[in-house]
């Protein structure tokens, strides 16, 4: 908070004169960033009583300077920086730096890679989704939820294995498509997953969703309103919790979303539990869209033309024989045109905002990206301010707010 | 670039549409906030992110802005670009007063750049430690250890 | 000397197993210490394993796995022994090392005063049993605030707040609650309760529900229980008046919410199930040690299994209530449930339904 060179000077204070205490009720709490209920993070609460007068989130503990790194490394090594940077929706983060690469390369990828890229985002949306549901419910003190919720991740991430080939970082996004085709049998397996997830989408429903406690504690608490919403900036399903018809993948269209017919949920209450059902919603539209790709996927070619061409005559056996695709040389020396570009993607979150630049090296001049949770910030410093101490934790949580997500 | 431009409320964008971009570049502070309070009015509603590019003896400050209420506007991440001379503390006008959105953005961009944003409510450092004494890590002229980790002490 | 000697070789072994043992094993095995060790062991590795079952988990497992884990708990006590025993530099070391100490003396005493067979009558005086058990209960409290306040941690003085903003809100329910029994039964002897009960043939959960809930609720929340965990809301103010606690110390505290579970649970299954109520000793049988203290303890013991067991699960169906929300309802609706349950027995005991 303050600068080095003020620490003799305030080094007899207490904390507590150090923050500026006025009278004898008022408490500063410093919650984490070795707390159970902060994450990576640290939240300095003035409290009033009960009531919380003043948020500071001092972000940053994992802050893994994710833009010097890319600006000093070739184009095709930041796909795993970035995806480490969003654990539990990698898939989302790698397409949103495809998009801005494939922008400034100006290659556009095939419609069967358009539709996979859909394919594994919409999974990944849905793990996302039971990883906000599931920390929410520790947040509140319902650990059978967040068992459950983590266990059913379990088979959508073997599901986006038999794709990948790994669980969490797939880095299976690359310029001009995607890695590897779907293996055999996959839409049948596919399908009974899906099944799984609605049946227990109503389990959710019988033992977190309507929950009288978890009703309770959520509905009324931290209502954020549709003005509020937008002039915070506020995103992804928080956004539209509060009454905003507002999707990426409508506004912005990318992949193969134009082609597909899903709805976009919005409750118009704003509070924590508008934000709780909100994700259910879109884990059944997820459920709705994968079960269209699947369905609609046409046949073709993985990689772009641009790309095939590259490839050397093993490779090229390679991808006939296997529907795997090697990357060619041509990867570790791209040099895009200098040039800049946009992107915006629906990550599980929110909007992903990237923004490329290129001077013609094979680095990138200027390498900039916004994640969902850090435009989520206000959620502490606005929402949660005349919230009782125990509401914090359902506001956060129903936030789902993600450090390292936010920090980069 | 293509010289493509689209105009919105008078205001004149350079666009690349097959590269996402709609850019209005602002020639200097007042310049840039009438830019930014005729922009609001139109219809940008929210910031989605701020940064700078180090352009050598120049920096470019840049406000990326979208909408969530106008369907007209919410596809495209329009821009506004404001040069300024490279010093130690640039100095450039806030927006957070016009989209309160810009706040932690442009907190972040202070840090990594050396932005003063003037006018700005809590004009503090965000991601980097307390005791990080380099300056201004994102610009280019940042000392980058080049030895590997393993080597050092 | 020879005398004490003299006098012990006097006192035959009819006498012994008459007069002496008795209380011995009512302190030292049952309800007494050993059965609470053995219950304690038992009951935490239930409420895991039950909320592992639940929560498509295994739970303990891996010390013993022929039994399911069944000794973990023994493990863990284990290793709460050998961990160093930490004092904060800012803490009121007397304070801070005595109320663990007194929290678990006055966790158990309650026990004492709860008769778990007709032969308690022969060991204490249990005329006023009600009346003693009941301020007892409501004492052990005070220590936990008495931790938070000693640990000078702002996580553990607000838990500690939270304990007893609860304790005050929800006192008057259980006096209430166990008032309307009084009332019933028309004595304050717990022995005479269960004699009603037997009497009659209806135990007390039939002839008031309203105080039977409003008991298991107050018990849900003096013990800590799910939805009531909201002095020690982990992801609020981490371990509330424990956060400071390390080693054995904490282990009192993690075990003390059982204790008081136990002691309520028997409480509950004397009052309101029937106490040892299948099994009549006969007035023979009642003042011998086996017919009158331990299969009616038995009986009364398994019943508390039961309750505590149905307790524990809660963990997994529901979240916490919010310390406002639980503060409400103990002032506003629970205090009207006491009112209604005192008026259903005065009504019931006037009309003469009973």
């Amino acid at each position: 908070m303050s600068a080095p060179q003020d620490r003799t000077a305030t080094a007899n204070l207490t904390y507590d004169e150090l923050a500026g205490l006025k009278a004898d009720r008022e408490l500063v709490l410093l919650i984490g960033p070795a707390h159970p209920g902060s994450g990576h993070m640290k939240i300095k609460v003035w409290m009033d009583g009960d009531i919380i007068q003043r948020v500071d989130p001092d972000i940053g503990f994992v802050h893994r300077t994710t833009e010097k790194l890319s600006e000093n490394r070739l184009y095709i090594k930041a796909i795993p920086i970035v995806e480490r940077v969003m654990l539990p929706d990698t898939i989302n983060a790698n397409l949103a730096y495809v998009i801005a690469l494939e922008r400034l390369l100006g290659i556009e990828p095939t419609p069967r890679a358009q539709y996979l890229r859909t394919l594994t985002s919409e999974i990944n949306r849905i793990t996302s989704h039971l990883y906000g549901i599931g920390l929410y419910g520790i947040f509140l003190g319902s650990s059978t939820v967040y068992m459950w919720a983590f266990a059913d991740r379990e088979p959508l991430i073997d599901l986006i294995e038999e794709i990948s080939g790994a669980r969490i970082t797939y880095s299976y996004i690359i310029p001009g498509g995607v890695r590897w085709d779907l293996p055999a049998g996959f839409k049948e397996r596919a399908e009974t997953v899906l099944q799984y997830m609605e049946a227990r989408l109503k389990d959710y429903g019988k033992i977190w969703v309507r929950n009288p406690v978890v009703m309770d504690r959520t509905e009324g608490v931290g209502v954020v309103s549709k003005s509020d919403a937008i002039r915070l900036g506020i995103t992804g399903p928080n956004l539209r919790a509060s009454g905003v018809d507002y999707d990426t993948r409508r506004a912005k269209p990318y992949a193969a979303y134009p082609n597909l017919d899903f709805e976009v949920p919005t409750f118009s209450e704003g509070d924590c539990y508008a934000r709780l059902l909100q994700r259910v919603e879109e884990i059944e539209q997820s459920i709705r869209i994968i079960r269209q790709v699947l369905k609609d996927i046409p046949d073709g070619r993985i990689i772009s033309d641009d790309i095939y061409s590259k490839m050397n005559p093993l490779q090229k056996r390679m991808y006939e024989m296997k529907h795997r695709v090697m990357f060619p040389a041509y990867m570790a020396s791209m040099r895009p045109a200098a040039g800049r570009s946009t992107a915006s993607v629906e990550a599980g979150r929110g909007e992903i905002f990237f923004y490329l630049v290129s001077n013609g090296d094979k680095v990138p001049f200027r390498f900039r990206w916004v994640t969902p949770s850090f435009l989520n910030l206000p959620f502490f410093t606005h929402v949660m301010v005349g919230q009782h101490l125990a509401d914090l934790p359902a506001i956060y949580g129903s936030s789902d707010y993600f450090p390292p997500e936010a920090d980069r | 670039m293509t010289a493509a431009s689209r105009v919105i409320t008078g205001i004149t964008f350079t666009t690349d549409e097959a590269k996402g971009i709609f850019e209005v570049e602002a020639s200097d502070g007042a310049h840039l906030l009438d830019l930014a309070t005729r922009l609001k009015a139109a219809g940008f509603d929210h910031c989605l992110s701020v940064t700078a590019e180090d352009l050598g003896d120049r920096l470019a400050v840049l406000w990326h802005i979208s909408s969530y209420t106008n369907r007209e506007l919410s596809g495209m991440n329009a821009q506004i670009r404001l040069v300024v001379s490279k010093s130690d503390n640039v100095e450039v006008p806030t927006l957070t007063g016009i989209w309160e959105s810009a706040n932690f953005l442009e907190r972040e961009t202070y840090e990594m750049f050396g932005v003063v944003f003037k006018g700005h409510p809590d004009m503090r450092r965000l991601l980097l430690p307390d005791d990080f004494t380099g300056k201004w890590p994102m610009r280019k002229d940042f000392p980058l250890k080049k030895t590997p980790w393993r080597v050092q002490k | 000397m020879i005398q004490i000697l003299s006098l012990l070789m006097s006192v035959s072994l009819v006498s012994f197993i008459e007069y002496i043992l008795p209380p011995i094993l009512y302190i030292i095995v049952f309800p007494g210490l050993i059965v609470v060790l053995l219950m304690l062991f038992f009951m935490i590795w239930l409420e895991r394993k039950v909320a592992a079952k639940t929560q498509l988990r295994f739970g303990p497992l891996y010390v013993s796995k022929r039994f399911g884990g069944v000794i973990q708990t023994v493990a863990d006590l284990i290793r709460f022994s050998f961990q160093e025993f930490i004092i904060p530099a800012g803490a009121d070391v007397f304070a801070y090392i005595q109320a663990p100490g007194l929290l678990m003396a006055f966790g158990l005493l309650p026990l004492i005063f709860i008769p778990v067979g007709p032969y308690y009558a022969n060991i204490f005086p249990a005329n006023y049993s009600l009346l003693i058990v009941v301020p007892l209960i409501i004492i052990t409290p005070i220590y936990v605030i008495l931790l938070g306040w000693a640990s000078d941690n702002k996580f553990s003085f607000v838990g500690s707040m939270r304990e007893a903003f609860l304790v005050i809100s929800y006192e008057i329910p259980l006096i209430l609650s166990i008032l309307s029994m009084i009332l019933l039964y028309g004595s304050v002897n717990a022995i005479n309760g269960v004699s009603f009960q037997i009497g009659r043939g209806i135990p007390g959960i039939v002839l008031n529900p309203i105080a039977a809930f409003l008991f298991l609720v107050v018990m849900i929340r003096t013990t800590g229980r799910f939805p009531f965990e909201i002095s020690e809301a982990e992801s609020e103010v981490v371990m509330g008046p424990y956060t400071e606690y390390s080693a054995l110390f904490f282990g009192i505290g993690m075990s003390l919410p059982y204790i008081e579970l136990y002691s309520f649970s028997l409480l509950f299954s004397v009052l309101f199930l029937g106490g040892w109520w299948p099994i009549v000793p006969s007035a023979a049988a009642a003042s011998g040690v086996v017919g009158g203290l331990l299969l009616p303890g038995l009986v009364v013991f398994i019943k508390a299994l039961i309750v505590m067991a149905f307790l524990v699960f809660l963990r997994a169906v529901y979240p916490r209530y919010r310390i406002d929300q639980a503060i409400t309802v103990g002032w506003d609706q629970a205090v009207y449930l006491g009112f209604a349950a005192v008026a259903l027995s005065m009504a019931l005991v006037w009309s003469g339904l009973v």
